[in-house]
């Protein structure tokens, strides 16, 4: 296949992705455990088996690899209020306890598994750090008893 | 003539201790381009994309907006981004340096083989490295004394001898690779 043909399909696979499987998730953070947890950790390669069906399996790995960067790039950049109001967003809806999500995500710190593979090890910290900080103010906000380390 | 001769050893001398220093970071720097090869992100050097990531994590890392939502909060919010940006503040500068004595090293390789080497081009590219060198030691401490945002007012010197030394050097990675 040519490169240009190629970067085509991937293209689409992005904006098929987009308007089917992330199209109902308005939270950014959510987006990017989606996409984080369709990587395999043993290869770094992703799987998506719809999208995979669709075009064949390399494109869709390309294309969740690039998407996983695009949504990594734009939340690790944000200012880390808009940052703090999707993580309690996300803690608040995504269970019927935010109290025991909340302390889950402190605790066992999921938030550090979810950079791209190709992410600069100060990219990586500065985004596991922003979500720390979040989580914190949240934990204030909510009224947790969690103890900072 | 004595005096001569104790300049020349000092400065072979100086030279020698340099090439180590260099060579240790060379080092450094492989593992980390190692840990962090890939696509997308970029992850090494200062190609022109690499380069305004760089600069970008680097004005995140001293962002007045983030200062100024936690001085809203409580004084262990504060506390803990104090000391998180200072951590990155620093591992900014490493990672800095790493990336400039890669690049180096590639160019040294580079120029070795080179018949159109330009010797005045060559001292000036020592010298912005020395000058990096020396700005981001004292990046490191003053940050280490004063806190992150220290950083602010060295961010732009040093993305200055980036843009000075990255791209100019990135022409001769093939070199070094042939």
């Amino acid at each position: 296949m040519a490169r240009a043909d190629f970067e085509n399909q991937v293209a689409l696979a992005i904006s098929d992705l987009k308007l089917r499987s992330l199209a109902s998730i308005a939270n950014p953070i959510s987006k990017l455990l989606i996409i984080a947890s369709s990587r395999d950790y043993s290869t770094g390669e992703y799987y998506h088996d719809g999208l995979a069906f669709t075009f064949s399996e390399e494109i869709a790995s390309v294309a969740l690899c690039r998407l996983h960067e695009e949504l990594f790039s734009y939340l690790v950049f944000l200012p880390l209020e808009l940052l703090t109001e999707h993580v309690k967003n996300y803690i608040l809806t995504s269970s019927d306890l935010p109290q025991v999500t909340l302390r889950t995500w402190i605790q066992t710190k999921p938030y550090r598994i979810l950079q791209p593979n190709s992410c600069d090890p100060v990219t990586a910290n500065l985004f596991a750090m922003q979500v720390r900080l979040a989580l914190e103010v949240v934990a204030e906000e909510v009224g947790s008893q969690q103890p900072v380390e | 003539m004595t005096l001569g001769i104790i300049i020349i050893l000092v400065s072979v001398l100086i030279l020698c201790l340099q090439l180590e220093v260099i060579r240790l970071h060379r080092y450094l720097a492989t593992e980390i381009v190692a840990s962090t090869s890939g696509a997308g992100v970029p992850a090494s050097g200062f190609s022109t994309q690499s380069l305004a990531y760089f600069q970008k994590a680097g004005q995140k890392i001293i962002s007045k907006e983030d200062w100024d939502f936690v001085c809203k909060r409580s004084e262990k919010a504060r506390s803990l981004f104090l000391i998180q940006r200072k951590n990155l503040a620093l591992q900014w500068l490493s990672e800095g340096e790493c990336r400039v004595v890669s690049l180096i090293s590639v160019h040294r390789k580079a120029m070795r083989m080179n018949a159109e080497l330009v010797p005045w081009q060559e001292v000036c590219c020592f010298g912005y490295y020395i000058f990096f060198r020396a700005f981001t030691l004292g990046a490191k401490v003053v940050t280490l004394i004063c806190g992150p945002f220290a950083l602010r007012r060295f961010v732009n010197g040093i993305m200055l001898v980036c843009g000075k030394i990255g791209p100019g050097v990135a022409e001769f990675e093939p070199l070094a690779e042939a």
